[in-house]
C-alpha cells in the first residue's frame, strides 16, 4: 500500500470514469504533423509508417504527402493515408536479448524513436535517462492519475499490461536500477491484473495508489511511494524517484521490439457532453475535429472545449492535433463548464475548504486575499510559488473566488517553474 | 518537442469545472438545519414566535437591500446570508421580547456588522450575536428570559426544570435555543453535508462539559453539567453561529483552539461575569483571535529548501 498523501480530492468514481470500457481504435484520411525543421519529405512524396519526415517526427500512416506549409516555429506536413498501413522497411528492431543491451545502446534506440514524456512533461525521455543515471534507486511507471473523464493512461495499461512491464524492465536495464514499481489507483481492476502478473516478479510491482486527485502528480506520487514530501522545485530524482508515463513505456517497449518510433498514442475523448468514456488509439497527427467525430453521438450542446482534463486543460478548437503529450479532448456542456463564469460575484466567506484540501499544505484563501490587495512579497512568502497548479482551491470554492487564476498570474510573473503532472 | 507543444505546456493551466455548492446553497442548507427547531418554537411558543421570526428576517433582508441599494452596489440578498442571520438572531430572544428588538437587532448586524465592513466574508464578528449583545445592552430586561435555568443555577441552586425537559426544549429561553436534541440533530446534518467542520461544536461543548464537571459549584457534579449543558443557548451557538466560516479560523487545529476558547470564555463569564449564559460575549471575543489563530496554526512552514531556487 502506498502512503496516503495529504489534501487533494476524491472525485466521481463509478463505471464510466474508470478507463475499464473498449479501447478503440481510429486511423483519419488525412493528418497534420508539426517539424521544426530540415523536412526529409516533398509534397506527392510515398511515406510509409514508420518512415522519418524530419528530425524525431515520423510517418504514423502509409500515403502521400499532400501538403507543406510554414506555421509558426516550424512546417506542418499533411498527410493523406491509404490505409493499408505499409511499415517503412528501414524500422530496426533491437537484436539483442534485453540483459545484453547496454545502457548506451537502450538510450540510442528511445532516441531515435522519438519517444517524449506521453504524461504532459514534453522532455526528451532519452535526456532524461541520462541525466538520472546512477541516481534512481526506483522507477515508477505512472498510472495513478485521477482527473476527471482523463482514463486514456488506464485504457492503454489494461489493453496492453505486458508491454508496460516489459517497458518498465528496459527503463529499469536502462537506468540499472533494481526497483520498478508501476503506480495505479488502489481497488482499480489494473491493480489487481497487474499484482497477479507481477507477483513472481523480483522486479516489479504495484503501488497502488490513493484515489483521490492529484495522484498523479509528480510530488504526489514521490510521496506515495517515499512517504517523504519532495522539496520545492526539486527533482523527483532528489528522493530517488524517477517517473514516466505507462504511455512512455509502451512506446520504449514498441521501439525495442519492432522499431516502430512514437507515430501513435491513446487519447481520451470525453466529458459531460458524452454518455461513456471512448477512449481511442489514433495516429499522431489526427485533427481533434476527426477524433470526435469518432466518438460518436453527443448528448448535450458543448460549450467549451479542452485539450487536457478539466482542472489542468487549455481550450482549444477543432482544428487542432494529436500530439505525442495529448492525454485527452473535453467537451464540456454548459452545466459542468458554466460554472466557471456565473454571474455569481466571486467570494471568499473562509468556509477554509481550499486550505482542507490543498495538497501543498498552503492556505489559498489567505493567498487570494493577498493577491488581491497588491501584497505579492506577502503572497509569496506565504508559499504562493509553491501551488502545483492542481486547481483544486477553484474547483472546490462556493463563492466562486478564481484562486487558482489569480495565483497562476502570479506564479507566471515570478517565472516559476512548472510542476509536471504525469495524469 | 515543437514550438507549438512547448506552448501548450508553458499555458497557464486553470480549472474549468467548478463544485456544485455555493454560498446560497450552504446557507439554504443552514435553514435545512434549523427548521426542526423552528417547528418547536412554533410548537412551544405558538404565533408569537412566528412574528419574531418573521420581523427578524425581514428586518435582515431589508437592511441588506438598503445598503446594496444607496451604496449603488449588487443586490447579495440572493445569497440566503441575511435570511440565516435574521433567523439566527430570532432564536436567541425569548417569546416576550418586543417585536422592535427583533427589528433593531438585525437591522444593527447586517448594516454596522456586516455591510459597513464590507459585505459577506469581510466582517469581523459574527453578525447574529453582535446584534443580540447590541439589544441585550441596550434592553437587557426585555429579551432576558424569566426563569431561565441558567439564571437559577448561577444563585447556587439547581433548576426545576429536569435533565430531559432541557434536552426537548420544554423550559424557558430564546424561541430557538432551547429544544438541543433538535439542534444537535440540525448540527449533524450540516457535518454530514460538509457545511460546518465537527471540530469547533465539538471543542466548544466538551470543553464546557469537562470543566463543568470538574467544578460543579458546589451542587452535584453530573446535574450541574447537564444542565450547563442543555439550557441556555450553548449549542445554538456551538453549531451555528461559533462555526460561521466567516468569522472562525481555516485551519483544523485553529478550529479546535477556536472552540476550546469559547468554551472556556463562556465558562468564565458563567462562573464568574454579570450574564447568566455568556456564550455570545464568548464567541464574539473568540472571533477576535481569528486572525491570529489562522496565522499560529498555518500549515504551510517555508523551510530552507525554498531558497534553493
Amino acid at each position: 500500500m502506498a502512503y496516503v498523501f495529504r489534501g487533494g480530492i476524491m472525485f466521481r468514481d463509478d463505471k464510466t470514469s474508470r478507463g475499464e470500457g473498449d479501447l478503440h481504435r481510429f486511423e483519419p484520411k488525412k493528418l497534420v504533423l508539426y517539424a521544426g525543421g530540415d523536412l526529409q519529405v516533398d509534397v506527392g512524396a510515398r511515406v510509409l509508417r514508420g518512415q522519418p519526415i524530419a528530425k524525431g517526427v515520423f510517418s504514423p500512416v502509409s500515403g502521400t504527402v499532400a501538403d507543406i506549409a510554414d506555421v509558426p516555429g516550424g512546417t506542418s506536413v499533411t498527410v493523406e493515408s491509404d490505409g493499408e498501413g505499409a511499415l517503412f522497411p528501414g524500422l530496426v528492431k533491437m537484436h539483442k536479448k534485453l540483459a545484453e543491451c547496454s545502457t548506451e545502446e537502450i538510450i540510442g534506440k528511445i532516441r531515435d524513436a522519438g519517444i517524449v514524456g506521453m504524461g504532459g512533461e514534453t522532455g526528451s525521455v532519452a535526456d532524461r535517462i541520462a541525466d538520472v543515471i546512477g541516481k534512481a534507486d526506483v522507477c515508477i511507471a505512472d498510472c495513478a492519475g485521477r482527473e476527471p473523464y482523463v482514463t486514456c493512461d488506464m485504457a492503454a495499461l489494461l489493453e496492453r499490461p505486458a508491454a508496460v512491464i516489459n517497458g518498465l524492465k528496459i527503463f529499469l536495464r536502462a537506468l540499472g536500477v533494481r526497483r520498478g514499481v508501476i503506480a495505479v489507483p488502489e481497488g482499480s481492476a489494473a491493480a489487481k491484473k497487474l499484482t497477479e502478473m507481477t507477483k513472481n516478479s523480483g522486479m516489479i510491482s504495484v503501488l497502488a495508489t490513493s484515489r483521490k486527485y492529484p495522484a498523479g502528480d509528480e510530488r504526489r506520487l514521490v510521496y506515495s511511494y517515499t512517504g517523504r514530501e519532495l522539496a520545492h522545485g526539486a527533482d523527483t530524482v532528489s528522493l530517488g524517484c524517477v517517473i514516466f508515463n505507462i504511455q512512455t513505456c509502451i512506446a520504449v517497449y514498441d521501439a525495442f521490439v519492432s522499431g516502430l518510433p512514437c507515430v501513435s498514442r491513446v487519447v481520451t475523448v470525453g466529458g459531460d457532453c458524452f454518455t461513456g468514456e471512448y477512449n481511442v488509439d489514433v495516429p499522431i497527427g489526427t485533427s481533434f475535429g476527426d477524433l470526435i467525430d469518432a466518438a460518436g453521438e453527443m448528448c448535450a450542446e458543448p460549450v467549451l472545449m479542452l485539450n487536457g482534463g478539466p482542472l489542468r486543460g487549455i481550450p482549444c478548437g477543432a482544428d487542432g492535433t494529436v500530439g505525442k503529450t495529448t492525454r485527452a479532448i473535453l467537451l464540456l456542456s454548459e452545466k459542468t463548464a458554466g460554472g466557471s463564469d456565473t454571474d455569481i460575484s466571486p467570494v471568499c466567506i473562509r468556509c477554509g475548504r481550499c486550505v482542507t484540501h490543498c495538497p501543498e499544505r498552503l492556505m489559498p484563501n489567505r493567498i487570494y486575499d493577498l493577491i488581491r490587495d497588491g501584497k505579492t512579497e506577502e503572497a509569496v512568502a506565504a508559499g504562493a510559488l509553491h501551488c502545483v497548479g492542481c486547481g483544486i482551491c477553484s474547483y472546490i470554492c462556493p463563492g466562486k473566488a478564481p484562486v487558482t487564476e489569480l495565483i497562476a498570474g502570479l506564479k507566471a510573473k515570478n517565472n516559476s517553474p512548472e510542476v509536471t503532472d504525469h495524469d | 518537442m515543437t514550438d507549438r507543444e512547448a506552448m501548450a505546456s508553458s499555458a497557464v493551466h486553470t480549472p474549468y469545472v467548478r463544485h456544485a455548492d455555493t454560498v446560497r446553497s450552504m446557507m439554504f442548507d443552514v435553514l435545512i438545519a434549523l427548521i426542526p427547531a423552528l417547528i418547536w418554537a412554533v410548537h412551544s411558543f405558538g404565533a408569537r414566535a412566528v412574528s419574531i421570526m418573521a420581523v427578524s428576517v425581514v428586518s435582515a433582508v431589508l437592511s441588506e437591500t438598503a445598503f446594496n441599494f444607496f451604496t449603488k452596489r449588487r443586490v447579495t440578498v440572493d445569497d440566503l446570508s441575511a435570511v440565516v442571520t435574521g433567523l439566527l438572531f430570532s432564536f436567541l430572544l425569548p417569546v416576550t421580547s418586543p417585536l422592535y428588538t427583533a427589528l433593531l437587532g438585525p437591522a444593527f448586524a447586517i448594516l454596522i456588522v456586516k455591510c459597513a465592513f464590507g459585505g459577506i466574508g469581510s466582517n469581523i464578528l459574527n453578525p447574529a450575536l453582535t446584534g443580540f449583545v447590541f439589544v441585550k445592552l441596550c434592553f437587557p430586561s426585555a429579551v432576558t428570559a424569566a426563569g431561565d435555568p441558567l439564571a437559577v443555577l448561577k444563585t447556587g441552586e439547581l433548576p426545576d426544570a429536569s435533565l430531559f425537559d432541557m434536552l426537548v426544549g420544554n423550559i424557558p429561553g430564546g424561541i430557538g435555543e432551547v429544544s438541543t436534541l433538535l439542534l444537535f440533530a440540525g448540527g449533524a446534518y450540516l457535518v454530514v453535508r460538509g457545511v460546518i467542520d465537527w471540530r469547533i461544536p465539538t471543542a466548544f461543548i466538551g470543553t464546557v462539559a469537562v470543566v463543568t464537571l470538574l467544578f460543579p459549584n458546589n451542587i452535584n457534579g453530573l446535574s450541574f453539567m447537564g444542565c450547563e449543558l442543555l439550557s441556555g443557548s450553548l449549542f445554538l451557538t456551538a453549531i451555528f453561529m461559533a462555526t460561521d466560516p466567516v468569522t472562525s479560523p481555516v485551519t483544523g487545529i485553529g478550529r479546535l483552539i477556536f472552540g476550546a476558547v469559547c468554551g472556556l470564555l463562556t465558562l468564565l463569564i458563567r462562573y464568574f461575569g454579570f450574564d447568566a449564559d455568556g456564550t455570545a460575549y464568548a464567541i464574539l471575543t473568540a472571533n477576535l483571535l481569528t486572525g491570529l489563530l489562522d496565522r499560529v496554526t498555518a500549515p504551510f512552514v517555508a523551510t530552507a529548501n525554498d531558497d534553493a531556487r
